[in-house]
This record gives C-alpha cells, sequence and structure tokens, in this order.
C-alpha cells in the first residue's frame, strides 16, 4: 500500500496507480507525518520503502525567482544578463546578499531527513541522480530502488510541422514559475508553447501561453517536434514524451539521461544551456531505454527451513506493571519467528499469573521478595531453555520482524552476537495513568559497535541485542551490581565477538521522563566505576581522554527526569498509546 | 572493437565483450584522444569511456599508507582518519578536502576526448555524475556492467569471515579497508597479489591466482569488493549469494538490491556497513539491458530514395594533394545523394585529381585567378542540390557527416542545420613535410543563440549545412569580406532557428602559425566594418559594449594565436 503526504507526494503516488508497492511517499515539508506512518509501519514489521520529493534547490530558487529579476530590468538584453547573475549566484538580492543565499543549504532539511532515512528498509528515488543529492543529507548511504511515474499526457495525431515548434511542458507550475524557461526560448525562431496550469501570459516572453486543461494542449502537442520538461527533480514527463518518439530537453537534475535515450540534458549555469539544448532536441528524436520496475517491497533474506531453527528465549522481569506487560507479551505474540519461549520474573509484585497464561508460549517465576531489576534478570537467564537470549524490559516493545531478522543474521553469518536498531518513544504519563507518546528519536541507538568505541560507550540499546547461550557461558551473564548493565555486557562482548547488524528499526525502548529509573538516577559513578574499575585501560591515552569527555557530556544531560534523549521529532497533539 | 588505454583500462575493456569503444584512464587521456580523432576520421561510430573514480575517495587511498606510516599507535591513526573522512586532516599544510585537484591539463584533455566520442560508456550512473560534475561534459550516455570472471563458489561460513576483493588495487586502497577491519574479530582475508600487508602483517593475504582461492572464498559470507568505481565484482559476489558491503561510489546500489554501501573515506561508515553485510545476502543483481553494440547513427526521417541531393562546393588552388585527399575522404560519406563541385580558380591542373571520384565530382576550370570568395561563388550557381556544403580543399568531412545533418535536418526542413568542428593543428616536421603537431576539440564544438550571433559565432564553416533556397531569402556569401563565414551566419541566425547536431564530423586544418590566412591576418578593421556598416544594432547598449570588447580583444591579441591546441606532440604523418 502506498501512503502519501502533501500535495506533490498524493500525485506521485497517483501517478504510480494500482502499482503493487509498500511505500510512505512524503513532500520534504510533511516529513514529520510520514514519519508517524513509517513508524505504524515499523511497529508491524512491514517492508516498506520511504521516498523523499526533495527539491533540488537551486533549480527551484531559480524558477521562483526569475519571474521577479525580469520584472525589474526593461532592457531585453539587461533582462539576460540578470537572469544569468541570478543563476551563477552573484545577482544582488537585498543590502548585502547575493542570489546565491537562494538556494543555501538549509540545515532542518538534513536533521528531519536523517531521521526519517531510518525507518523504511530501503528508499525510492525517482533517479540515481536524486540519489546523490540525497546521500550528504543521510548519516550513512540507505540502500535504494529507483522508480518513475510517468504523467499522462495528451494522446494526439502529431503533423509534420510547417516551422519548428516546442512545447514546453510545465502542466503543474503557474506561468510565472517558468518565466526562466520561457525567457531563455525568447530568440528562438519558431513557435514556443508554453503549457503551464493558469495559461497566464508573461509579459516578459513571445511564447504562446496555454493552461493545461485547454483543448489549445492538444494542438500544440501534434505540430511540435521538441519537448522543453521543466520539472527539476521528476524524469516522468521524458520519459512520457520519449515514448511518444518527440525530441526531449529536460534538467540534468531529472535524471532523464538514465531511462531516456538521445534526451539532451541542460543545466542553470546560465540561459545559453537551454537555448542550445533546444536546437538539438528540436531535430533529435528520444527513444525510451526502459524503466524500473522497483519490487513490490524491500528486499529481505528469507529464513533458514523451520525444521532447524533455535529455540530463542526472551527474558522480561516485571515490578506492578501489568497493563505494560501484557502489551510487551502481546508484541512476542506477534513474532513471525516462529520458535520462542517468554520467561517472565515477577520481581515480587502483584501476580501476573493471569496475564501470563493468556500467552502459551510463555511462563512465568514469581519471586518471594523483591530483589530488583538485576537480580530479577539474572533468575530468568539462569531459567531459560533456549540456545539465543533476548532481554527486553516490561515496558518496551519488539517489531515483529525483530527476533527473525536478528536470528537469520547469526544464522547466515555464524556471528554469536546480532542487534538491530532501536527507535526511541517519549512518553508522558496522564493523570489516569496511561501513558501518551509526545515525540520519537531514531538517530540515537542507530549505529554497530567496534571493540575501541565500546571502550566509551555503545550505541546499541539494551533490548536490540540478541546473544547466543555460549556467549554467556564464555563471558559470563549481565552483572547484578551495575545499573549500567546494557553497557558493562556491551563492552564484554565487543572485546570478544563479532557483531552481526541488521541496520533497521526492530526495536522501541521507550522513555518515560522522570517515571523512569534510568533518566533519573545519576549514572556518572557507576561509569567511572566501569571505566576505571571494571575496564581499565592501559597505553591508550586517547581512549582515557575520550572517557573523560563521555562522564562530561553525561554529567551535562538533564537532571531530574527530562528526557535524556530529547525527541527530535515533536508530536502535536500528542498521540494516546493504542489498545491493545 | 575496444581500444583501452592504461593498465586497469585494458584489464577492464577485456571483460566488455565485442564493443565499439575506448576505454582510458585518467592519465591516459592523450593516447585516448588521438584514437578518438582516428575513429571520427572512419566515421566510426563509437563509445568513449573514462574510468574516473571518486576523487575523494582516490585521496583516501592516497593518504592512507602515509597515515599509517607516520603513526604507529592504533587510537591516533582512528583519530586521523576521522579528521581525513571529515575533510580536516592536514596534509602539507593544507586540509585533505582542498588537497585533491586534476591538473588544468588533464581536465581539458579529457573533457576535449568526451566531446569527440558519440556517446559515453560508464560503470554507474554515479560515475557519470561525478564526470559531468568534473569535467562539464554532458555527452549522452549509457550505462555498462562488467562482470569478472569467479570460481564456482558459494559462501558456507563455519565463523564469520569477511573477504577484502582487491585483486587489481593500489596497496593504498587495501590499507584503508585493511584499517577499517582491524577491531573486527572474525576471520579476515585480503586478495591482491602483493603479498603480505605492509601495516598488518598479521592479516592473511592471498594472491589471486593461488590454487586454495576457492576454499577461501567459500569459508566467508561477505565480500568487500574494495573497486572504487567498478561495481562488477559486487554484482558477480551478490550474485553468488554472499553480503557485499561496497564503496557507494563504485555504484553497486545501482546494480544489487541489498549491497550495504559504504562511504570510502570513512572508516567508521564502513564499519557499520560491513556489519550490516554479515547479516544478509546482497540479493540478486537486477536484470540489465545491456547498451547497443555500438552508438547508433540517427536515421532519415524519410525512405532512402526519396533523400534530397546535397552539394558540396570545394574552391581549390594550386593544392593538388590535400584537394585529393579531402575527395578520398569525401568517397566515404555514407548520405547516399550527394555532388562535389570542385572549381578550379585558375591554379595547376586538377582533372587528374577529380578523375577518379567521378560517380560524385565534377570540376569547372575558372580562366582567371579571382580569389577564394569569388571562386565560392561561382560554385554555388554549379551546384545543383536541394542542400549545399562549403569546404576548403585542406579541411575534411568525417564519413558520417552528411548523415547526421541530413538526418537532423528533414526531422522538420530544417533551412540550416551544424555540427562540431575539429582543429587538426599542421606542422612541418624536420624533412618539411607537414604532420599533425595537436588537437583542439572544444572551441568549435558549441552552438549559438542569435544575440551571441551579433558578435561572434562559434561555428565553422565547414561545419554549417544550408538550404538552397536559404540564399533566396537572405542573400549569398559576400565576396567583399574575409570575414565571410562569420558574416553569412549574423544573417542566417537572427533569421533561421539554430539546429544543432552536437557530433564532432568535421575537421579545420591549421597550417603552422604563418601560413593560415585567417589566423594570421589581423581582422580588426574588418569586424569593425561588419559590425557597423553591415550590421548595425540600435537600442541594445549591452551589444555595443560587448562588441566594443570583442574589438579590443582581436586587437590585442597577437597574431597566429588565435586558437591554442588543448593538446600538442611533435608532428607526425596522418
Amino acid at each position: 500500500m502506498i501512503s502519501t503526504f502533501g500535495a506533490r507526494a498524493e500525485e506521485f503516488g497517483h501517478r504510480l496507480g494500482g502499482r503493487d508497492l509498500d511505500a510512505v511517499i512524503t513532500d520534504f515539508a510533511q516529513i514529520s507525518l510520514a514519519m508517524v506512518e513509517a513508524i505504524r509501519r515499523r511497529e508491524q514489521g512491514q517492508s516498506f520503502y520511504g521516498m523523499v520529493l526533495l527539491e533540488e534547490p537551486r533549480t527551484n530558487a531559480i524558477m521562483a525567482a526569475a519571474a521577479d529579476v525580469l520584472s525589474q530590468v526593461s532592457d531585453p538584453d539587461e533582462k539576460r544578463v540578470s537572469l544569468d547573475q541570478l543563476t551563477d549566484g552573484r545577482l544582488k538580492i537585498g543590502i548585502d546578499q547575493t542570489s546565491s543565499a537562494l538556494w543555501a543549504e538549509d540545515e532542518s532539511v538534513g536533521r528531519a531527513l536523517r531521521e526519517f532515512v531510518l525507518l523504511p528498509d530501503a528508499m525510492l528515488v525517482r533517479s540515481f541522480t536524486e540519489y546523490a543529492r540525497l546521500l550528504p543529507l543521510c548519516l550513512r548511504p540507505p540502500r535504494v530502488e529507483p522508480v518513475v511515474a510517468e504523467p499522462v499526457v495528451p494522446e494526439v495525431m502529431r503533423v509534420v510541422p510547417s516551422r519548428p515548434s516546442i512545447v514546453v511542458w510545465a502542466p503543474d507550475w503557474r506561468s510565472r514559475a517558468i518565466a526562466y524557461h520561457a525567457y531563455a526560448l525568447i530568440e528562438f525562431h519558431g513557435d514556443v508553447t508554453c503549457v503551464t496550469a493558469d495559461g497566464i501570459a508573461l509579459e516578459s516572453s513571445t511564447a504562446k501561453f496555454v493552461a493545461a486543461a485547454d483543448g489549445a494542449v492538444a494542438e500544440a502537442l501534434a505540430a511540435a517536434t521538441c519537448i522543453v520538461c521543466v520539472e527539476p527533480e521528476d524524469p516522468g514527463a521524458a520519459i512520457a514524451f520519449a515514448r511518444r518518439g518527440y525530441g526531449v530537453v529536460a534538467p540534468l537534475t531529472s535524471g532523464a539521461h538514465e531511462y531516456v535515450r538521445d534526451v539532451v540534458t541542460y543545466d542553470f549555469a546560465n540561459t545559453r544551456r537551454l537555448q542550445i539544448a533546444a536546437s538539438t532536441g528540436i531535430v533529435q528524436p528520444a527513444s525510451l531505454r526502459g524503466v524500473p520496475e522497483p519490487p513490490p517491497r524491500p528486499y529481505r533474506p528469507a529464513l533458514p527451513e523451520p525444521a532447524g531453527l533455535p529455540l530463542v528465549s526472551v527474558v522480561t522481569p516485571t515490578y506492578n506493571r501489568r497493563r505494560d506487560l501484557e502489551r510487551m507479551l502481546g508484541c512476542i505474540a506477534r513474532q513471525t519467528y516462529p520458535n520462542l519461549e517468554a520467561v517472565v520474573v515477577n520481581d515480587g509484585g502483584e501476580s501476573v499469573d493471569d496475564i501470563v497464561a493468556r500467552f502459551p508460549f510463555a511462563r512465568v517465576i514469581n519471586l518471594e521478595q523483591n530483589v530488583g531489576v538485576l537480580r530479577a534478570v539474572g533468575a530468568g537467564v539462569g531459567a531459560v531453555r533456549g540456545s539465543y537470549i533476548q532481554l527486553n524490559a516490561d515496558d518496551d516493545w519488539l517489531q515483529p520482524d525483530h527476533i527473525e531478522a536478528l536470528v537469520g543474521a547469526m544464522l547466515r553469518s555464524g556471528a554469536a552476537v546480532a542487534h538491530g536498531n532501536s527507535l526511541i518513544r517519549h512518553q508522558e504519563r496522564e493523570p489516569d495513568g496511561s501513558f501518551t507518546t509526545v515525540g520519537f528519536s531514531a538517530a540515537v541507538f542507530n549505529e554497530t559497535t567496534t571493540p575501541t568505541t565500546a571502550l566509551m560507550s555503545t550505541p546499541i540499546a539494551g533490548n536490540s541485542m540478541i546473544v547466543r547461550r555460549d556467549v554467556i557461558d564464555e563471558i559470563g551473564s549481565w552483572r547484578e551490581d551495575t545499573m549500567l548493565h546494557d553497557q558493562e555486557f556491551h563492552m564484554r562482548a565487543a572485546a570478544r565477538y563479532v557483531f552481526a547488524y541488521v541496520d533497521r528499526m526492530t526495536s522501541e525502548f521507550r522513555s518515560r521522563g522522570k517515571h523512569q529509573y534510568s533518566n533519573t538516577a545519576d549514572s556518572v559513578p557507576e561509569l567511572r566505576r566501569i571505566y576505571d574499575e571494571l575496564f581499565p585501560v592501559t597505553g591508550r591515552p586517547y581512549i582515557a581522554a575520550w572517557r573523560a569527555d563521555t562522564l562530561e557530556r553525561v554529567a551535562a544531560r538533564p537532571k531530574g527526569g527530562g528526557h535524556v534523549f530529547p525527541p527530535t521529532l515533536v508530536l502535536q497533539p500528542p498521540i494516546k498509546e493504542p489498545p491493545l | 572493437m575496444i581500444s583501452a588505454f592504461g593498465p586497469h583500462a585494458e584489464r577492464y575493456a577485456s571483460g566488455l565483450g565485442d564493443m565499439s569503444a575506448i576505454v582510458a584512464e585518467p592519465d591516459f587521456t592523450p593516447s585516448a584522444y588521438r584514437e578518438a580523432v582516428r575513429r571520427r576520421e572512419r566515421g566510426e561510430p563509437f563509445y568513449g569511456m573514462l574510468l574516473y573514480d571518486d576523487p575523494r575517495a582516490a585521496l583516501a587511498a592516497l593518504v592512507a599508507p602515509q597515515i599509517l606510516d607516520k603513526i604507529p599507535h592504533h587510537d591516533y591513526r582512528l583519530h586521523a582518519f576521522r579528521d581525513l573522512a571529515k575533510d580536516q586532516l592536514t596534509i602539507d599544510g593544507r586540509t585533505s578536502g582542498q588537497v585533491w585537484s586534476l591538473p588544468p591539463m588533464a581536465l581539458t584533455v579529457a573533457s576535449d576526448y568526451l566531446r569527440l566520442c558519440d556517446a559515453m560508456l560508464v560503470r554507474s550512473y554515479a560515475e557519470y555524475d561525478r564526470i559531468s560534475a568534473a569535467f562539464a561534459v554532458a555527452r549522452p550516455v549509457e550505462r555498462i556492467l562488467a562482470e569478472p570472471h569467479l570460481p564456482n563458489v558459494q559462501p558456507a561460513p563455519q565463523r564469520p569471515g569477511v573477504i577484502v576483493w582487491a585483486p587489481h588495487e593500489t596497496l593504498g586502497t587495501v590499507a584503508m579497508l585493511a584499517f577499517g577491519l582491524t577491531e573486527f574479530l572474525g576471520d579476515v582475508t585480503v586478495v591482491w597479489p602483493g603479498g603480505a600487508l605492509p601495516h598488518f602483517p598479521a592479516m592473511r593475504s592471498v594472491a589471486p591466482d593461488d590454487p586454495g582461492l576457492a576454499a577461501v572464498l567459500a569459508s566467508a559470507g561477505v565480500i568487500v569488493p574494495a573497486s572504487l568505481g567498478d561495481p562488477g565484482a559486487a554484482v558477480a559476489f551478490a550474485r553468488r549469494g554472499y553480503g557485499v558491503a561496497a564503496p557507494v561510489t563504485s555504484g553497486a546500489t545501482e546494480f544489487v538490491p541489498a549491497v550495504a554501501p559504504f562511504d570510502f573515506g570513512s572508516s567508521d561508515s564502513f564499519v557499520q556497513a560491513l556489519a550490516q553485510a554479515f547479516g544478509r545476502r546482497a540479493g540478486t543483481p537486477y536484470a540489465l539491458q545491456a547498451p547497443p553494440r555500438a552508438p547508433e547513427l540517427p536515421a532519415y526521417p524519410v525512405p532512402p530514395a526519396e533523400l534530397p541531393l546535397v552539394s558540396i562546393v570545394i574552391p581549390t588552388y594550386n593544392r593538388r594533394d590535400e584537394l585529393a585527399r579531402v575527395l578520398a575522404l569525401l568517397s566515404r560519406q555514407t548520405y547516399p545523394n550527394f555532388e562535389v563541385v570542385v572549381v578550379n580558380d585558375a591554379g595547376e591542373a586538377v582533372d587528374d585529381v577529380v578523375a577518379p571520384h567521378e560517380s560524385f565530382a565534377r570540376l569547372h576550370v575558372r580562366e582567371k585567378n579571382g580569389g577564394v570568395f569569388s571562386t565560392t561563388m561561382v560554385g554555388l550557381e554549379l551546384a545543383r542540390g536541394a542542400y549545399v556544403q562549403i569546404l576548403a580543399d585542406d579541411d575534411a568531412l568525417y564519413p558520417d557527416h552528411l548523415q547526421r545533418l541530413m538526418a537532423a535536418m528533414l526531422v522538420q526542413n530544417a533551412a540550416a542545420a551544424h555540427s562540431n568542428t575539429l582543429i587538426r593543428y599542421l606542422e612541418r616536421d624536420a624533412a618539411g613535410a607537414w604532420g599533425t603537431s595537436g588537437f583542439n576539440a572544444c572551441i568549435f564544438t558549441r552552438t549559438t543563440y542569435p544575440t551571441e550571433a551579433l558578435i561572434s559565432t562559434p561555428i565553422s564553416g565547414q561545419g554549417l549545412l544550408v538550404r538552397a533556397d536559404v540564399f533566396a531569402e537572405i542573400g549569398k556569401y559576400r565576396e567583399d569580406t574575409i570575414l565571410a563565414d562569420q558574416e553569412f551566419q549574423f544573417r542566417l541566425w537572427n533569421h533561421y532557428p539554430l539546429v544543432w547536431v552536437d557530433h564532432i564530423t568535421s575537421e579545420w586544418r591549421v597550417r603552422g602559425a604563418s601560413e593560415n590566412i585567417s589566423t594570421s591576418v589581423n581582422t580588426g578593421p574588418e569586424m569593425e566594418r561588419i559590425f557597423n556598416e553591415m550590421h548595425p544594432v540600435v537600442n541594445r547598449p549591452l551589444i555595443v559594449e560587448q562588441r566594443t570588447a570583442t574589438l579590443a580583444n582581436v586587437k590585442n591579441r597577437p597574431a597566429g594565436t588565435t586558437f591554442v591546441p588543448t593538446i600538442s606532440f611533435p608532428p607526425s604523418a596522418s
């Protein structure tokens, strides 16, 4: 299923028509909404594509400014000079700015985009040219599939033209927005017809303007030999017209050259580029090389045959959080991995026997008195029957594909440890005791580690990891004497084992502000103890310096129950906890 | 046929099969350039390929061994590599981001080379983006994939293992990746021919021709193809079921669905990709449509029998050898319906030179010498074709010239069209014979627009083909100016739409500094006359300004230095 956010995305999705494609497609402006949808799909364990219809900043800025620039000078040659200054960034705008400021990098674009890209299995792009634009904005190169969506263009009987004629194809743009193109073609000795959304003629141009809905469009297309496409990022129209054998001129940034043989590309170095492209386009019919057909959903490797799959044990300590525990067991019930057990350790709290009984794969160990979460974990690990172990807090969440993805990765690679990424869900408690989600952060637990990095800290959430049981036998279990037991375990494991890394958001870590131990406790003394007593290093001065930095950073975190990692995406309004 | 220049190019070409192409490494573009000219002369459509690696990644490979040499301590190395990834490593007082640049000479030679080809071949669209950004040349493009031959193996790892596949890579490339693997706790094997790695003596190294290679390959689940620009190995290993982590600059992501791409310049990025590649196979490569064996010449929009007659007018005077050569070249035009009108301007007889080509060429002899312009006029009077081309007796049209221009013009009955022209520089060698001493493919490889044509045009006379009825409408070439070509184009392009065939299909020969009239005569006064008397402009102050600047420019330039070659060499017989 395709979900779209924003007008351009909707239109693009519409053009994809009935294609079987699992994708979240969004305009950049709507990326927050798209992120919520992407998170929803991750929670269902779906493999899906993400797509951001990112505007190429320079071209869009030039198109937006051209009409004003043209209206400020009257001499036709000066108009051209002004446009060329606009495109090379030297045109004065305002008091102490030049036009290059119009397409200066906007850092907020990068921030939002970086997070969104982390959620889908792969990104869709309209061309690899677009992928090249996306890359510098990402934390690391995402997986990618190209897809194109052709617009419907009128079917016309072409006639041999009496004189050279060009159609500038901009049915989704107002005339003003293509003032640059119209002016660049002003010296063309032939017919120029601009098809725009409003069809309003421009004073700066001698071209004929026709509204996209007008019958005259078919007439112009019938007589034209060359179509000038204006979409800066979308090769769809170029493909549609190449299919019909027209000469096609398209922006280099659209990536049309990847699909269309003999397309003539132009850039916005100066107006000349478009003019001279047209003088080739009018006599060089284009043809279609091929269009990509992405698979309906991103590829994921399959698990080996079910008979050989090992038993995986999920260990969960719980204490007086019946509602959370029930939700948590619900997510285990939805795991796609077929061979698992859940070991719930009730740390001397109110009984959960009735809840556990509803999940046939789960059993409960009732401790007689409250011993604390660390020892409760120990009790659970001691009781597992599986050969793979996963810890999960009673209020956390695993996406349905978590165990399948990690165990699959371990079986394929022979690795004894695997982990995925973890999404932080920020929650606040309501007066009635329920929690609402106020935000998300995807970039915190989103990397793997190396032995050296692990000596400082690991970017791996406790519940995003599965270990083979023989690891516990070899390096020991989680320590019961440190609140940073996750981190301490990662340090030991990273020093000895290869981590297989599933670069996908397969788990969720819930941050509950002041209602959470790890947000309120001061972990600095504990971290110092780990550094100095448990894992001292010698002969590595850099590590000592980095550790000092880390301690300083942790000490500077907000005290008294703020979220340690503030949300990147703030939800307005917050989302109520969905029903079980 | 493929011509390859440079050892990597030769190896790459050997995997391409039968293609009409030139494959070159950046350091070998001068040779590729000259081969491209030879092929243009033969009229063979061919692809030009430039194996162009990402400059930033290439710099990392260059710098990596230096970091490892100078810094023994692992943590300090880590720090240096992180600075490198951020373009902040200081090398000889400059940051790594500032260090990389191609010498300007290499830039112009490479972009001229690309202008000579009919279309480019690239290993990935990532490579195309790199090339069009670095060389500012946008040629038609086709993507091709060459997979290396591999032993018939499948991954069957007992424990985590990774293989760096670097059978043809430099020490620097291997060292960069090896450093990224120093903290990897599984098995690491580097397949490359250089033996033990100098900085990592403990790392296992296997030669590509080692008989045990198949067993080594089977023992790992993940392959890291080290090539910065060639996705071939990534695709081949993905096909065999491996997990693959590859530099994003290789373009492997364009061919394989789940390859783990990484930024080669960042060993942190490599670590992330590697750990991903462990747990997932790269997936079945996409089916690709192979490019045609050669770029296709344009088809005519009318049946061959209806192709109109084209007349080529050649004025000649006492250059028998050159004329013979020009006619021999014309006999190879692929366009089926043309005639050549040779007009001898009362020079020594050329009857025997023209006679062998009587199937298409006829001769008219003037009784009195009248100069090149009036001789051209005589030829135009005698021409019977519906289209007319003027050609000097010492220039050249390549075999596809008429086909390309006529195919374009007939698409919409254009009145005039032009293509690009190569400048060939000739000098006398020690024995006094003319030999080629250089080329320039960037001056006459552009088109113009009417306003620019009011100042000067970058279109050479022999690059131009016009419909015969044009003369009736805008007048003929003038006989009273040495800039007749240019003056005619002022009129032409301010009346008819420009039609441009962006291929080099003709040649302009520049002989020495002193023997070409157009490069030795001072054209300033003549140009001034054209500007002020023949084509004055009213109400266009900017044009007047630019004309003044152009005149000053012409006046200030020493005779004989009009256009300089982009590539030059000792004169050699062609």
